[in-house]
């Protein structure tokens, strides 16, 4: 789970450490930080190479702010997210996930090979039917149950009031309910 | 309804679920590229940290009003060091120009154009 108000005082701490010449503190900041980021650009974009992509990007731009960085203005992790959602809708495109194929499965010993079946079909029906969401709705239930942010988190993100998140993660989520039902034979699962 | 919601949400989640343990792991070379711009942004910092007391010089310059006037400001400031230090004696040269010998025949106790006489008088 994502606690960012308690390592809030540490990340800005890190990054202005950087700022005044500490290198071990990017280092420090990229182990915490690159996981979560990196993951939700994948989960935007669909496939690995442009998720790289803008995840280094994202993090050239934070190396690059540093100087200017105020303790207490922001979190570290929702600005870097906020800077990967604009990266992202630069990029954005329907998530291309005939390239799970591709991509590097994570090590997981205790599922058989069916069950990682049924949890690909699962995701592919998940982003496809994300991708008929309006934009803001897709980004809230993402940053929401995917990314598992709270919703102070995702307001200081997408700049919105904390019940204009609320309102629409509930509408995104009752919209994706319909769309899974609806479109069953098309998003090609098949969940007893 | 209730019942019908609580399986949406299980359902729902699901999904969700299927779509956070599918993330590919991070490829070892992204980590390296990332601090590589960490490292490359810091040399950037440091030289614009040298650099401050460059700026702070030519704001300087600026201020004398540009590189020729600080020259000319330089130069007059150079002669007039020079004059200070190895100044001629110029004593014999004025006062040639007074016809006198030496200034030593000047007598500058005496009357001023005879104004002494006048207060006297007073």
């Amino acid at each position: 789970m994502f606690d960012g108000s308690q390592k809030k005082e540490t990340d800005d701490v890190l990054l202005i450490a950087f700022a005044n010449g500490d290198r071990q503190a990017a280092q420090q900041l990229t182990e915490r930080l690159l996981p979560k980021i990196y993951a939700h650009a994948y989960h935007r974009l669909g496939n690995i190479a442009d998720a790289e992509d803008v995840t280094q990007e994202a993090f050239l731009k934070l190396w690059k702010f540093a100087p200017k960085w105020k303790q207490d203005r922001a979190q570290v992790s929702t600005w870097l997210y906020r800077v990967v959602s604009n990266l992202c809708k630069d990029r954005y495109r329907r998530a291309s996930l005939e390239n799970l194929g591709n991509a590097q499965e994570p090590i997981d010993g205790t599922q058989s090979a069916p069950d990682k079946i049924d949890e690909q079909y699962r995701q592919k029906a998940l982003y496809d039917a994300m991708s008929m969401l309006q934009e803001n709705q897709r980004l809230a239930v993402q940053l929401r149950h995917i990314d598992e942010l709270t919703n102070p988190q995702i307001a200081e993100i997408m700049e919105l009031s904390v019940e204009a998140v609320e309102s629409l993660t509930a509408r995104g989520k009752r919209k994706l309910i319909e769309i899974l039902q609806t479109h069953k034979p098309e998003l090609g699962y098949n969940d007893g | 309804m209730v019942k019908n919601k609580r399986n949406s949400k299980d359902n729902l989640s699901i999904f969700f679920e299927a779509g956070k343990s599918l993330t590919p792991e991070i490829h070892p070379d992204l980590k390296v590229r990332i601090l590589m711009d960490a490292d490359s942004v810091h040399g950037a910092l440091d030289i614009l940290k040298s650099r401050s007391w460059l700026d702070h010089a030519l704001d300087c310059l600026k201020e004398l009003g540009g590189f020729p006037s600080a020259v000319g400001f330089a130069a007059s400031l150079a002669v007039g060091v020079c004059i200070g230090l190895y100044s001629p004696d110029w004593s014999e040269p004025l006062a040639s120009v007074f016809q006198l010998d030496t200034f030593d025949e000047v007598d500058f106790t005496g009357s001023f154009f005879e104004i002494n006489e006048i207060f006297e008088d007073i």
